[in-house]
């Protein structure tokens, strides 16, 4: 029996991955809980897939607070990352405004959404070495657009859980999208300022 | 203490270990497996036996025999594995048989939503099998709270004698949390063991608190185990006073105790309006009564931990000191039917039943809410 003081809700920062199954959907949210964790920060990690092995929608979610996480799903993304159209289309209505929505650019090539980052991530991956690392590669921008999680703890958290012979590939993948989401996002703040400057 | 990011069924696989658990039988079922793989990597490495059945009879089957030798044993399961799983449950109950199962529930009936999150076994996890009979249901509706009580799970099932089933749910089970694991062992209850020399054993007489010691199998008291009626020796009997005497004992030995099986967390219990919840949904109640006491309505919220035996003496205390109670469930309503068996007419009872496959989500708790103040 306890008893607790009902204190408010904390803020929560909601990231959701989704993609095909296969894909990795589900290791890449459980590599940034466990970062998150590191961090320090209270969170929580869902899953919601079929029931095929490959194929078929898939969905991780991860909700990181600086308090106690009541509610364990999803309920206004923050932060949404697709890796295929059906994933993108299917999720994108649970994006809160002025969220920011990440899809790979190969893999989705239609994003209602305003400010959508589009990067190669399957290709980063092909190129680091390891076409697998797609999801890892869908980190690093994570790690770009997500103020609540740092990007040390999930090189140090994919240093642990992936297979010792995979993690440079994949730290790899990871630091060229987090980079390339770097570089987007100056030139998209330089954009704006430019606008508006213009204005 | 070490804190790690466990999904409900690594909690309860490491729950199981810290309770002494040393057996495992099973066969693998979505959302139960994860329970499985973890036993099958870790339990050899602690001496322990596990072993993948042909079916859930037969990992029931293999559990009593474990538990019957001494070790605690367990399997997980969901939904048409615990319908296979029923005979067995039945005749641990009757030949008092400690053991726990784990049951994740999923959509159904029969195959259902392999997937999906549901609560549509309560009533089975305490009637699935035939029979008056004792039963203790515990519902976990985080990580945290799977791995505490587990350790719980095994400890009652020691020192009633008697299977428990350790109930969570798609969405407890496959989520991820921080999970603070203690770093001395955990409080352990074992079965009563005889005191007396093996040729005096009596192996179902009543010691007086309705439990009678369990020696293990092969230990020099020799006995007999059977599902039909026995009589104290564990022999078969048809003898009205034998029968009644073992059939009263069984039930009486957990409702004798029903005081100590008050198990729940409360927040704000002397609001007008009550949330009664439990697993998954517990947490969407937990959030919807904080975003409407923001708005100023008097809510508050009760989360049991055990579903049965049902906790009436909590409940009508709660009902004695609110004017209307919230009852949202993932099924028809099965613990609302509890509520409103105590309540007795007391209270206004409002259900809110979902059965889509989908979580109860805390904006359609907050809804109806909002609806039963006007």
């Amino acid at each position: 029996m306890s008893t607790e003081n009902c204190s408010q809700s904390y803020p929560r920062y909601e990231i959701r991955i989704a993609g095909s199954g296969g894909q990795g959907i589900l290791l890449a949210g459980i590599i940034l809980a466990e970062a998150a964790l590191l961090d320090r920060k209270y969170v929580a990690q869902t899953a919601n897939y079929g029931p095929e092995a490959r194929g078929g929608n898939s969905i991780s979610e991860v909700v990181i607070s600086d308090g106690e996480i009541d509610y364990p799903s999803a309920l206004e993304v923050d932060l949404l990352v697709a890796l295929s159209q059906e994933a993108c289309d299917r999720n994108l209505a649970g994006v809160k405004e002025g969220g920011s929505v990440i899809v790979d650019s190969n893999l989705v090539p239609n994003v209602p959404w305003q400010t959508a980052a589009c990067l190669p991530f399957g290709e980063i991956a092909r190129k680091a070495g390891e076409k697998r690392a797609i999801n890892m590669a869908a980190l690093g921008a994570v790690a770009s657009f997500c103020p609540a999680v740092s990007a040390d703890s999930i090189i140090a958290v994919m240093a642990k859980r992936l297979p010792a012979a995979k993690v440079e590939i994949n730290q790899q993948a990871f630091n060229e999208a987090r980079q390339a989401a770097d570089n987007l996002r100056a030139q998209s703040q330089a954009y704006q300022n430019q606008s508006e400057a213009d204005a | 203490m070490e804190t790690v990011l466990l999904e409900g069924n690594e909690a309860c696989a490491r729950g199981a270990l810290a309770a002494g658990c040393r057996f495992y039988a099973g066969y693998p079922i979505t959302p139960s497996t994860e329970i499985m793989e973890f036993m099958s990597r870790e339990l050899p490495k602690l001496g322990g036996m596990f072993i993948q059945m042909e079916d859930e009879m037969g990992s029931m089957g293999a559990v009593i025999g474990a538990s019957l030798a001494g070790v605690k044993a367990m399997t997980a399961t969901s939904g048409p594995g615990f319908s296979l799983m029923q005979e067995h449950i039945g005749f641990a109950s009757m030949a008092e048989v400690p053991c726990v199962i784990a049951l994740v529930m999923r959509g159904g009936p029969s195959t259902g939503l392999p997937t999906q999150p549901s609560q549509a076994d309560v009533m089975q996890a305490a009637w699935g099998t035939h029979g008056d009979h004792p039963v203790i249901v515990l519902s976990a509706s985080s990580a945290y709270e799977t791995f505490d009580l587990t350790i719980k799970a095994f400890n009652l099932a020691e020192r009633y004698r008697t299977p428990v089933i350790m109930m969570t749910d798609a969405i407890v089970a496959h989520t991820r949390e921080a999970v603070t694991l203690p770093d001395a062992d955990v409080e352990i209850e074992d079965r009563p063991q005889p005191t007396g020399t093996p040729e005096e054993f009596m192996a179902y007489a009543d010691p007086g608190n309705g439990v009678p010691p369990m020696p293990p199998f092969g230990d020099g008291y020799r006995y007999h185990v059977t599902g039909l009626c026995h009589d104290v020796r564990g022999f078969p009997t048809t003898r009205s006073d034998e029968v009644d005497f073992l059939l009263r004992r069984l039930l009486s030995k957990i409702t004798r105790d029903s005081d100590r099986l008050q198990w729940f967390d409360r927040w704000h219990e002397n609001s007008e309006t009550m949330v009664i919840a439990h697993g998954c949904v517990a947490r969407a109640a937990l959030r919807a009564v904080r975003q409407v006491r923001d708005k100023g309505l008097d809510v508050g919220l009760i989360k049991p931990k055990i579903l049965w035996p049902f906790m009436s003496t909590t409940i009508s205390n709660v009902l004695d000191n609110c004017r209307r109670v919230l009852v949202p469930e993932m099924n028809f309503g099965q613990i609302s039917r509890e509520v409103e068996r105590v309540n007795q007419g007391r209270c206004e009872i409002v259900t809110l039943n979902k059965v889509d496959g989908t979580a109860i989500t805390p904006p359609e708790i907050v809804q109806k809410l909002e609806e039963m103040q006007l």
